[in-house]
C-alpha cells in the first residue's frame, strides 16, 4: 500500500518536474544600436546573380527590411570585365548567370554613399547529387505515416570542402535559419570525413519530421559549395538564431556573427555587416508517389 | 626571486622565536570518536579547563596537544556530542583516547552543547563553512533528496547561476576554479545532470568544509575554493543500516565491524527509479528508455595497531539516458588507498595513493551502416604524503609533497556512413603536476596567532603526440593561426614546464573573549581548466591541460574580517571583505568548437579578472529557533581583449546580490520544520539591440559590441520543510521518518535566460522569450529509516 503511494506520487512529481520548466514571450526594453550596413550577397551558378543592401533596424522592428537603392554594386573576377549591376525591384541584378570558374577569386565592390566596401570569396567545386533515397515510415509517436527522404552525394576527396544544402518544398523554400544544413566534408566539422557519403543527419536534413512527406508532393535539393568563411558564416547564423527550448540551458551565448565585408574607404559611421559568398551548385528533385 | 628570499627570512624569523620561547612540553595525543559507532570526529577541540591551550582533531580525528609537566582538566567537546572533561597528570608523553556520547536535544535547552565556546572566533581559520551532516539535511530539499551541494549554496560568498546549472561560483570565480575532494579524490563533475543533484550521498557523508579564502598550504590546484568532503568509515562497533525512498531516489547504505573496534566497512548506494517507475505508463515506442542517475560508494578500514590505520575508499557514480538507438552517458570513478602513522605523539602522518576517471560518451547506432561513437575521459593517478609536526604548544608545523599523473583523453570517436566508417579520434594529452609545501601555525602572543606558508606548484605539460604552437589571432577576438607541429617530443618529454611559488598566509589578532580580526592573503595556481562556451556548464564540456599555448592561471587573493559572539555563543556573527586578482582566465572567440578540436587552443582567448565583495554572516546556534542568515554584495568581472570593446565586463555568474536564510524550528518532540528563502540579482546577459536582414533571415546584433550588458530580473524562491520521526520505540532497532518539502512554494517563475526568436508564424516578427527551469512548486515525500 505503502508503497504503491510512493509509485504513484514519484510519477506526479516527475511529470511535474519537468513540465513545470517554461517560457513565456515577454517584453524586454533594448538599448538602441546605431544602424549598421548590411549586405546580402549570394552568388550562384545556377540563377541570376541578386543582391540586397539595407540598414539594419531595431531589434523588435517588424516592419520589414529597408532596401537601400542608390549604392553602385559590381564583381570582378581578375580575368573578365566586371560584372555591373543595376537595382530593380529591391535588388540589385545582373541580367545573367555568372559562370563561376573554380579556384578563382571573386570580388565585390560596393560604393554607397561616401562609403566603399569590398569583400572577396572563392568559387569551390561541388560534387552532383546522385540520388534521393525515400523510406516509408509509419505512424509513430502520433504523427502521420509517410515518406522521409534523404540526399545522396559524396564528397569531393583529397581537399577541404564546405557544402550548404538547400531544399524547397512545393515551391516553397524552406528557409528556417537554426535548420540550416551546412557541413565539412560530409560531415558537421573537423578531420575525417573526406571522400565519404554525407552523413545520416546531413543528408535527412531535408525532411521536417513533424510534418513528413505525402504522396504527390515534391522537392527540389540544391547543394551548394562555399568556402570555410561563408561555412562559419552560417554556423554562427545556426547557433544564434537556433538558441531556444529546454536546449536554452546549454546554448551557446549571444555573440554577432562573422562579416567578410570591409570597409575601404569613407567615414565608418556605418560599419559592415552580412556576407558575400559564390557557391557552385548541383541540384535534383523529386516527386512522392 | 628576491620575493621568495624575503618570504623564506620571514618564516625562518617568526619559526625560530616559537622555539626559543619553548619550555619542556610533553604532548597528549590520540583520536576522539564516537562512543555509539566509533567515527573519528573531525574538529573536536581538545583544551585545557581554561581554555588556554586549545587543539582541533584533524581530519582523520587525530589530535596533540603540548603540555608543561603539571596536572590538568582536559575537556573535549564536538558540536552535538556531551562534552567530557579527564583529569590527566602530564610528565611524559602520552596516548589517550577518547570517546564522546552523542546528546539527545532537549528543545528548552542549548541545541548546541558540545562545540567549544567561540570556536569560529579563536580559530585561524577564516572564510571556511564547514558543515556537518545533521544541518545539510535540516535544509529543505528539492524533491526531498538532502544535498551538500545546496547546503553549500547557502553559505557566504557562494552563488549559481541557476537551477539547471551544474557547480557553484565562490567569491566570483569560475565552476571549474573549485577542488572538490571526497576523502582526498578530486571529482571533476559533482552534480548529476543539469546540476540538480550532486555526486554525494548524505548517507556516506561524515563532514564537509568549504574553504573560501586564507587556503592553507596543503591545498592547491584550483583558484578560488576547496570543498572537502569525508566519508564515514563505517560503524565499528555493531552493525547499522540506513536509507529512505523518495521521490526520485532511493537509497540504502549498510555498515557495521568486520572486527570490532578494529575493522569496519560502510557500503552505500543510490539510484533513481524514474524509468523503472514510468514504464508501464509509457507507450511502446518509449519501452527501450533509459533514464537513471546513480551513486555507489564503498569503505574499508582497518586499525593495525595504535600506530597505524589503513583506508581503502571507492566511489563510482553517474548518469545514463538512452531511447531507442541513442545514449549517453557520463560518470566519476574514484578510488583512494590512505595509511595514517603516528611516528610519536608529535608526529602523524598520512600517505595517500589516489586514481580518478571522469568519462562521458555517446553512443548513436542508427542503423548497421550509420553510427556515431564519443568517449571523453580524464583519468589521473596521484599520489601524496602529509605530515604534521606538533612541535610545541606555540607550533604547528605542516609540510608534504604531492604528485598527480594526467591522462586527457579529448575524444575518441567514430562514425561511420552507409558502411565507410572513420576515426576522428584526437590523441591523448599528458601532464603531471607535482607540489611541495612548508606551513607552520604560530601562537606569536596571547593575542596574535599566524599560519604563514609556502607551496611550490611544478607543472609539465609532457609529450607523446602532436604539439602545435598557436599565434595570438590575427584579428582581436578572432582566430589563431597555427604556425609549427613538432611530433618529437615522447611520452615522458616535457613540452613545456610552469612552476608556481604559492604563498599562504593567514593572521588571527585576538580583540577579546568573543571577537576577534583575521585577516589573509593566498596566491594559488591553475593548471587545468574547463572548457564551456554555453550559457550553463553542460555535461559535455571539456576539461583541458595547460599546454605551451594555455598557460595556467594564477589567483592573488586578500580578504580581511571581524567575527564576533553574542550571548554566550547563541548568535555568531561575521563580516568579511575580500579582493581577488585572477590573470590567464580562459575565454574563447565567438562560434569556438569546443567538442573534438584537436586545434581547440586556437579558439582559445585570454584574459584578466577580478573580483571583490563583502559577506555578512549570522548564525543562531541555540534555542528554539536555529538558523543562519547570509549576504553577500559583491562584483566580478573580467577583460579579454578582443570581447566588448576591449572593456572589462561582467562575468557571466556575477551576482551583485545574494541573500539566504534558513531557519529551523523544532515544535515538538518528534517533528520539526524548516523554512529557507534566497533572493538572488539576475545574471548577466548579452541581448542584440538591432536585427540584421540576409536571405529572409533575422540576425540578432549588439550594435555596441558589447558582452554581459543587460541583466536578467532576480531570482528569489522559498522552500519549506518538515521532518516527522516515526514514534520511538526504544525495543525496536527500526527508527523512521518522514520528511516533506515544497520546493519553491510561490512558484515563482525565475528567469534562467532570455533568448530571441522570429515568431513560428510571422517570421518577420522577433520576440523575447523568458526560460525558467523550475515554474512551478515542487512537492515531495520521502520516507527515511534507520536500523
Amino acid at each position: 500500500m505503502k508503497s504503491s503511494i510512493f509509485n504513484t506520487l514519484s510519477i506526479l512529481i516527475l511529470v511535474m518536474v519537468f513540465l513545470s520548466s517554461c517560457e513565456d514571450v515577454v517584453d524586454v526594453d533594448l538599448s538602441n544600436g546605431s544602424p549598421q550596413f548590411a549586405v546580402d550577397a549570394f552568388i550562384t551558378d545556377h540563377k541570376n546573380p541578386e543582391i540586397k543592401l539595407s540598414l539594419t533596424q531595431d531589434y523588435f522592428d517588424d516592419s520589414g527590411a529597408d532596401y537601400l537603392e542608390d549604392a553602385m554594386v559590381s564583381i570582378s573576377d581578375g580575368i573578365n570585365p566586371d560584372y555591373e549591376f543595376t537595382f530593380e525591384d529591391g535588388a540589385y541584378r545582373y541580367p545573367s548567370i555568372i559562370n563561376l570558374e573554380e579556384g578563382v577569386e571573386y570580388k565585390l565592390s560596393i560604393i554607397s554613399g561616401d562609403n566603399t566596401y569590398e569583400a572577396v570569396s572563392s568559387v569551390n567545386p561541388v560534387p552532383t547529387l546522385d540520388s534521393i533515397g525515400v523510406e516509408f515510415q509509419e505512424s509513430v509517436f502520433g504523427f502521420d505515416a509517410g515518406y522521409f527522404a534523404e540526399f545522396f552525394a559524396r564528397d569531393i576527396a583529397g581537399r577541404e570542402d564546405f557544402y550548404w544544402a538547400r531544399y524547397s518544398r512545393n515551391d516553397t523554400l524552406q528557409n528556417n535559419p537554426s535548420d540550416l544544413i551546412i557541413s565539412q566534408d560530409a560531415a558537421f566539422s573537423g578531420n575525417g570525413a573526406d571522400g565519404l557519403i554525407f552523413i545520416p543527419p546531413i543528408r535527412q536534413g531535408i525532411n521536417d519530421f513533424s510534418r513528413i512527406y505525402q504522396p504527390e508532393e515534391f522537392i527540389h535539393v540544391e547543394l551548394w559549395s562555399i568556402d570555410e568563411t561563408v561555412f562559419n558564416y552560417l554556423n554562427q547564423v545556426v547557433e544564434q538564431t537556433g538558441i531556444g527550448g529546454p536546449l536554452a540551458i546549454i546554448s551557446a551565448p549571444t555573440y554577432n556573427v562573422l562579416s567578410n565585408i570591409t570597409l575601404i574607404s569613407g567615414p565608418s559611421e556605418l560599419d559592415p555587416v552580412g556576407i558575400f559568398s559564390v557557391s557552385k551548385v548541383s541540384t535534383i528533385d523529386y516527386t512522392f508517389e | 626571486m628576491n620575493y621568495l628570499i624575503k618570504t623564506i627570512c620571514l618564516f625562518t624569523l617568526i619559526f625560530s622565536s616559537g622555539i626559543l620561547l619553548s619550555q619542556e612540553k610533553y604532548n597528549l595525543s590520540g583520536y576522539v570518536r564516537d562512543a555509539a559507532n566509533g567515527e573519528e570526529l573531525i574538529g573536536a577541540t581538545v583544551s585545557t579547563a581554561d581554555f588556554e591551550v586549545i587543539v582541533s582533531t584533524n581530519v582523520y580525528g587525530f589530535y596533540s596537544i603540548s603540555l608543561t609537566a603539571g596536572t590538568y582538566e582536559i575537556a573535549y567537546s564536538f558540536i552535538g556530542y556531551n562534552e567530557f572533561k579527564k583529569t590527566v597528570t602530564v610528565s611524559e608523553n602520552f596516548t589517550l583516547d577518547m570517546e564522546l556520547t552523542s546528546s539527545s536535544v532537549n528543545i528548552d535547552e542549548a541545541l548546541v552543547t558540545g562545540e567549544a565556546e567561540n570556536k569560529n572566533v579563536k580559530d585561524i581559520d577564516m572564510s571556511v563553512s564547514e558543515m556537518d551532516i545533521a544541518t545539510i539535511t535540516s535544509i529543505p530539499a528539492l524533491l526531498g533528496e538532502a544535498d551538500v551541494i545546496r547546503a553549500v549554496q547557502t553559505m557566504p560568498g557562494v552563488t549559481t547561476v541557476g537551477e539547471g546549472a551544474s557547480g557553484f561560483n565562490v567569491r566570483g570565480g569560475g565552476i571549474d576554479e573549485n577542488l572538490i575532494l571526497i576523502d582526498e579524490a578530486p571529482v571533476y563533475n559533482s552534480s548529476h545532470l543539469f546540476g540538480f543533484f550532486s555526486v554525494f550521498n548524505p548517507d556516506v557523508v561524515k563532514n564537509v568544509k568549504l574553504i573560501k579564502g586564507g587556503i592553507p598550504s596543503e591545498y592547491g590546484g584550483r583558484l578560488s575554493s576547496i570543498l572537502d568532503v569525508r566519508m564515514k568509515d563505517g560503524n565499528k562497533k555493531e552493525f547499522q543500516g540506513q536509507g529512505g525512498i523518495g521521490s526520485i531516489f532511493s537509497r540504502l547504505t549498510l555498515e557495521g565491524p568486520i572486527k570490532k573496534d578494529k575493522a569496519s566497512f560502510i557500503v552505500a548506494a543510490r539510484r533513481s527509479y524514474i524509468d523503472i517507475l514510468a514504464k508501464p505508463f509509457l507507450g511502446d515506442d518509449f519501452q527501450d528508455v533509459k533514464f537513471n542517475f546513480y551513486d555507489l560508494t564503498g569503505k574499508v578500514n582497518w586499525r593495525l595497531n595504535d600506530n597505524n590505520n589503513f583506508f581503502i575508499s571507492a566511489y563510482k557514480g553517474g548518469d545514463v539516458i538512452g531511447f531507442d538507438f541513442f545514449s549517453f552517458k557520463w560518470g566519476n570513478t574514484t578510488t583512494t588507498a590512505r595509511w595514517n602513522h603516528i611516528f610519536n605523539n608529535k608526529v602523524f602522518m598520512n600517505v595517500t595513493g589516489i586514481y580518478t576517471d571522469y568519462q562521458y560518451g555517446f553512443d548513436v547506432q542508427v542503423d548497421d551502416g550509420n553510427g556515431f561513437k564519443l568517449d571523453s575521459r580524464i583519468q589521473s593517478v596521484q599520489g601524496k604524503a602529509d605530515l604534521t609536526f606538533f612541535a610545541n604548544q606555540l607550533n604547528t608545523i605542516k609540510m608534504g609533497a604531492s604528485s598527480n599523473f594526467y591522462d586527457f583523453i579529448p575524444a575518441e570517436a567514430t562514425f561511420a556512413s552507409e558502411g565507410e566508417s572513420n576515426d576522428i579520434s584526437i590523441d591523448k594529452k599528458y601532464a603531471v603536476e607535482s607540489a611541495a609545501y612548508i606551513q607552520n601555525e604560530q601562537r606569536v602572543t596571547d593575542r596574535l596567532t599566524l599560519q604563514y606558508g609556502l607551496r611550490f606548484s611544478l607543472y609539465q605539460y609532457l609529450g607523446g603526440r602532436s604539439v602545435y604552437t598557436v599565434e595570438e589571432g590575427e584579428t582581436a577576438g578572432g582566430q589563431s593561426e597555427i604556425t609549427g607541429i613538432d611530433n618529437s617530443a615522447g611520452r615522458w618529454d616535457a613540452v613545456q614546464t610552469y612552476s608556481n611559488f604559492e604563498p599562504r598566509f593567514s593572521a588571527n589578532l585576538s580583540l577579546s573573549k568573543t571577537s576577534s580580526l583575521k585577516a589573509s592573503y593566498n596566491r594559488t595556481a591553475q593548471y587545468i581548466h574547463l572548457l564551456s562556451n554555453t550559457v550553463g556548464s553542460s555535461p559535455v564540456d571539456v576539461w583541458t591541460p595547460s599546454t605551451n599555448n594555455i598557460k595556467p592561471s594564477m589567483a592573488d587573493q586578500l580578504a580581511l574580517g571581524y567575527f564576533r559572539n553574542f550571548k554566550s555563543n547563541e548568535y555568531q556573527f561575521s563580516a568579511e571583505a575580500y579582493y581577488k586578482e585572477t590573470q590567464n582566465v580562459v575565454d574563447y572567440i565567438n562560434g569556438a568548437d569546443i567538442l573534438i578540436n584537436e586545434f581547440i587552443e586556437a579558439d582559445l582567448l585570454r584574459g584578466d579578472a577580478r573580483a571583490f565583495g563583502i559577506e555578512f554572516y549570522v548564525k543562531k546556534a541555540k534555542g528554539n529557533y536555529t538558523g543562519w542568515i547570509s549576504y553577500t554584495l559583491s562584483k566580478t568581472e573580467r577583460l579579454v581583449n578582443g570581447i566588448s570593446n576591449n572593456d572589462w565586463f561582467p562575468n557571466r555568474y556575477d551576482k551583485p546580490h545574494n541573500f539566504n536564510i534558513n531557519i529551523n524550528r523544532k515544535i515538538s518532540e518528534r517533528t520539526s520544520l524548516s523554512l529557507s528563502f534566497m533572493y538572488a540579482s539576475g545574471t548577466p546577459s548579452t541581448f542584440p539591440t538591432n536585427r540584421i536582414n540576409v536571405q529572409g533571415w533575422v540576425i540578432p546584433q549588439n550594435a555596441n559590441n558589447e558582452r554581459n550588458s543587460f541583466r536578467v530580473p532576480a531570482y528569489h524562491r522559498a522552500d519549506v520543510g518538515a521532518i516527522i520521526e516515526g514514534k520511538d520505540r526504544p525495543d525496536k532497532k527500526w527508527k523512521s521518518q518522514v520528511v516533506l518539502s515544497v520546493y519553491n512554494l510561490y512558484a515563482r517563475k525565475n528567469p534562467y535566460l532570455f533568448y530571441f526568436q522570429q515568431n513560428e508564424v510571422t517570421p518577420q516578427t522577433t520576440e523575447a522569450i523568458r526560460y525558467s527551469v523550475v515554474a512551478s512548486f515542487i512537492p515531495s515525500v520521502t520516507y527515511n529509516f534507520n536500523f
